[in-house]
This record gives C-alpha cells, sequence and structure tokens, in this order.
C-alpha cells in the first residue's frame, strides 16, 4: 500500500511536463467552449419571423433588426405583408375568409398567423425565452 | 508522460461528454396542411423525425378518409388512395368513429350529429360560396339523417342517403391516433401535437415545468383570453368566431344545430375543453366532441359541464366573461378585455 503511494507520487512528480499541461489546457478550453458557445449563441436576440408555404420556408427576416415595410413574395401570389415596429402582419389577401388578415400583428414565437385556402403560415422563431409566456395556442 | 497525456484526455473526455448527455435529445418541428386546417408537430426526444413521419402518414390516411366522407361517399370499404393509387377499405376506422361518437352520444344526448353531412354540404359554410339555403332544403337535409347509433353493431351498411360530416370529431380523432404513435415509441420525451381546434400535450417538458396552453381570444387578433397549466393531456377550442359567413347582414357560424337545421345561436363565444390522459383511447375525440356540445349548448347548461370531475372547461360568453371549472389551474390575461365571471 505504502509502496503503490510513493510509486505513483514518485511517477506523478517526474511525468508533468510542459507539454502535458499544454495539452491538457487545450482540451480544457475545447470542451469548455463546446459547451459554452451554444449558450452564447441562445442568448443573442433574434426574432426570426419566417413565412412558410406548403410547409416549406420562403422568406425570412430577423424582426429586431429591419426597417418598417410592406412586401410581397414572389412564391404566393395574392398576398402582402406588413412589418411595424418589430411586428409582422398579413396586410392583404385575396383568399375568402381573410382570417389572416383579421389575425392581425404577431411578435412573440408562440403566436402564428395561418390562412388554410393559401397553405401560408407565419411563425415566430424566437432564440430567448423570455418573451415566450406560453408554449402552445388552443 | 504518457500516462498523464492519457489521464488528461480521459478527464477532458469525461467533460465533453458530461456535458453532451443531456443534449441528446433533439428537437423536430413541422408544419403541414391537412384536416381542411393547419397541423403543427412538436417533437422532443431521440430520432423525434422519424415518430413525426409515422404520424404524418397517419394523419394522411385519416385525411383520406374524412375526405372521402365530404365527397358523399358512404362505401368506405373501397376508398381511392392518391397515394397508392388503389382502393382501400378503411370501414374499420370508419366504425371505431362512429362507435366511439354513438358512445359519447349515449352519455351526452344526441345534439352533436354527425350524420349531417348533407346539411353541411347544403349550407357550404366551409367552402368558398355559402349561401342560405330554402327551409324546404333544409328538411330534405335534416330527413338525411340518421338517430346516433349511426349504424349498430356492425356497421356493414348505411341507411341510404346518410352522409357523414366528421368535422365535430376529426381533429381530436387525429390527436388520439397521434397519442398512440407516441406511446409506441419509447424515446420521446414531450410532444405537442396540434391539429388546428384540438392539440395533444404529450410527457414531460425538459425542465419539468406544466405545458402552457394560451386561449385563443374570440374578438380575434393575437390576444388571448388566459393561459391553462396542465400535465399532459388533449384540449379543444369550439367557437364560431374564426369560420363563418355573412349573409344580409346576419353572421352563420360554421357549427349547425341538427334540431333546426341552421347554424347554432348561443351566448358563448369560446369554449375550451381539457380531458385529461385516463387510460381510455379516445380522450381527443371526447374533449373535441365536448366542446361542440358545450358551445351550442350556451350559458344556460354550462354549470353541469364545469361541475364534471373528467375533463376541465373554459367557456367566454358574449357578454366578456369567462367561466372555469374548478380545481383547473387558468390565469386570465388582464389585457384580454374579459372577467372571471
Amino acid at each position: 500500500m505504502k509502496k503503490a503511494v510513493i510509486a505513483l507520487d514518485n511517477n506523478s512528480r517526474r511525468k508533468i511536463t510542459k507539454r502535458d499541461i499544454i495539452v491538457f489546457v487545450i482540451i480544457i478550453v475545447i470542451a469548455a467552449s463546446a459547451m459554452i458557445i451554444p449558450r452564447f449563441y441562445a442568448d443573442s436576440t433574434s426574432r426570426q419571423a419566417v413565412i412558410l408555404l406548403d410547409g416549406k420556408e420562403v422568406y425570412r427576416t430577423d424582426l429586431n433588426n429591419v426597417n418598417d415595410t410592406t412586401f410581397t413574395v414572389p412564391e404566393i401570389e395574392g398576398m402582402e405583408f406588413e412589418i411595424r415596429d418589430g411586428k409582422i402582419r398579413v396586410l392583404h389577401s385575396d383568399c375568402h375568409d381573410k382570417i389572416c388578415v383579421n389575425t392581425g400583428f404577431i411578435s412573440s414565437s408562440s403566436e402564428t398567423i395561418v390562412c388554410l385556402p393559401k397553405h401560408v403560415v407565419i411563425k415566430i422563431e424566437n432564440n430567448t425565452n423570455s418573451n415566450v409566456s406560453f408554449d402552445v395556442m388552443v | 508522460m504518457k500516462i498523464n497525456t492519457f489521464l488528461s484526455i480521459i478527464i477532458a473526455l469525461i467533460i465533453i461528454l458530461s456535458g453532451c448527455s443531456s443534449n441528446n435529445s433533439e428537437k423536430y418541428e413541422d408544419t403541414y396542411f391537412l384536416f381542411d386546417t393547419c397541423v403543427s408537430v412538436n417533437i422532443q426526444g431521440n430520432s423525434p423525425d422519424s415518430t413525426a413521419g409515422s404520424i404524418k402518414s397517419e394523419f394522411t390516411e385519416l385525411d383520406n378518409i374524412f375526405a372521402a366522407a365530404y365527397n358523399s361517399e358512404t362505401d368506405f370499404t373501397a376508398v381511392y388512395d392518391e397515394a397508392s393509387g388503389k382502393n382501400k377499405d378503411y370501414s374499420s376506422t370508419v366504425n371505431d368513429v362512429l362507435k366511439k361518437v354513438s358512445g359519447l352520444n349515449e352519455i351526452y344526448g344526441s345534439r352533436v350529429n354527425i350524420s349531417c353531412g348533407a346539411l353541411t354540404a347544403l349550407w357550404g359554410i366551409s367552402t368558398e360560396n355559402p349561401s342560405v339555403p330554402s327551409d324546404s332544403e333544409i328538411k330534405d337535409a335534416l330527413k338525411k339523417m340518421t338517430d346516433t347509433d349511426y349504424c349498430g353493431n356492425d356497421c356493414t351498411s348505411f341507411p341510404d342517403g346518410v352522409f357523414f360530416d366528421f368535422g365535430a370529431v376529426a381533429k381530436g380523432y387525429a390527436c388520439d391516433k397521434a397519442k398512440a404513435v407516441l406511446d409506441s415509441k419509447k424515446n420521446i420525451s414531450s410532444a405537442i401535437i396540434t391539429t388546428g381546434s384540438s392539440t395533444l400535450l404529450y410527457g414531460t417538458k425538459l425542465d419539468g415545468s406544466d405545458f402552457s396552453a394560451a386561449v385563443r381570444n374570440p374578438d380575434g387578433g393575437s390576444s388571448y383570453l388566459g393561459v391553462i397549466k396542465t400535465k399532459q393531456c388533449f384540449i379543444s377550442t369550439s367557437g364560431g368566431y374564426e369560420r363563418f359567413f355573412e349573409a344580409d347582414g346576419k353572421k352563420y357560424c360554421h357549427i349547425l344545430d341538427t334540431q333546426t337545421g341552421y347554424p347554432v345561436e348561443t351566448d358563448l363565444a369560446s369554449v375550451t375543453v381539457v380531458c385529461p390522459f385516463d387510460g381510455t383511447d379516445y380522450g381527443g375525440l371526447k374533449s373535441d366532441f365536448l366542446s361542440t356540445l358545450i358551445y351550442m349548448d350556451g350559458t344556460d347548461k354550462l354549470e353541469s359541464y364545469l361541475d364534471a370531475d373528467d375533463f376541465f372547461v373554459v367557456a367566454a360568453d358574449v357578454n366578456g366573461n369567462i367561466y372555469t371549472s374548478k380545481g383547473m389551474d387558468f390565469t386570465l390575461n388582464e389585457e384580454s378585455g374579459y372577467r372571471l365571471g
């Protein structure tokens, strides 16, 4: 027992070199950054407005970093969108029920605008969870 | 030197792996259009994409069955399936739906009668060209309904001229099917599946907290009435506020009253029903059925539904009052303009 401890003691005192420490530090840094970097990304405040046609993305913009504007999307005929004060809405639609227009502005990731006749969905992808007060609209 | 290098690599590997192990679980989101509504799928777990794929194919088949009913088919033993290009026998699924609805009719009465397909087609409220039919047309359509036994025990044949409209239960039934798929996979931690008016909240969220579901404000806009906190369950909402049409200055909602043949007249604006998992395989269908029924019945009969012990209700009336079942966690959104009645 005593012998073993001494042997290990001798062993480690003799073998730790500068190179070992460098290797150790590098690996620790890589490991630490692998854990920290995703959190850092999650902390950046971006709110992406995404327009989907039949489930496929046709438009994306960061609502935190865009000027007020009205626009159309080439893939979607007969619909006009508006961004104002970091919120997005359907300004005009030639669909028959106008549910999408009546939904008005949305700004948080738990809100969506749906146009059934045109198979269009607008959703917000939020990297920060702070504004989200619920998981789903029912 | 070699031992120490080796040791430091082992330690570093332990740190890296321990950092990753809690993130093995992946998230998968999908949005598509079926059941004449927007379906959204959100699954957390190991390989959630394959689970979502199973749910999508299940939903696609169900949509085909329900669409066949809308297209005035009553022979469900040979329904054309676009994907395979062949006729398929869907009678067992249809019988399953009819039996379950019939069972609910026995408990809650026959006001929600799903043999009203002819009446639905006559009004065409969810189509591009709805119109107010004449009284005689409505009478004829009502004659084409059956009692809520629907097709007896064996469902081998349907009475002549009867058309089904699964609208009051289709989305809830789809949520039941989604739960069955999730139950068959061992590696799903949580899922939120929304089929328009019905929602399945499944499992436990990663942080262990309850699900929070915001009830849509029937006055429109993106605002909400309040937030329900709940463990896994089915939730369905009915209201006349989204699908309706106007003729001669009168609003006609899409929910038809099978007693009068006209769109339902009610003093409720929206009804949300929460059915916790109870071991049965029709909780989704039940929540869908009940939200429609309670909405039709109005405030007169609301009290008895609020007192039920197997489901929870949030109901908003047309005067801005909200009524909730005892024992449910509902927080009013003060900005909605509604108050707790």
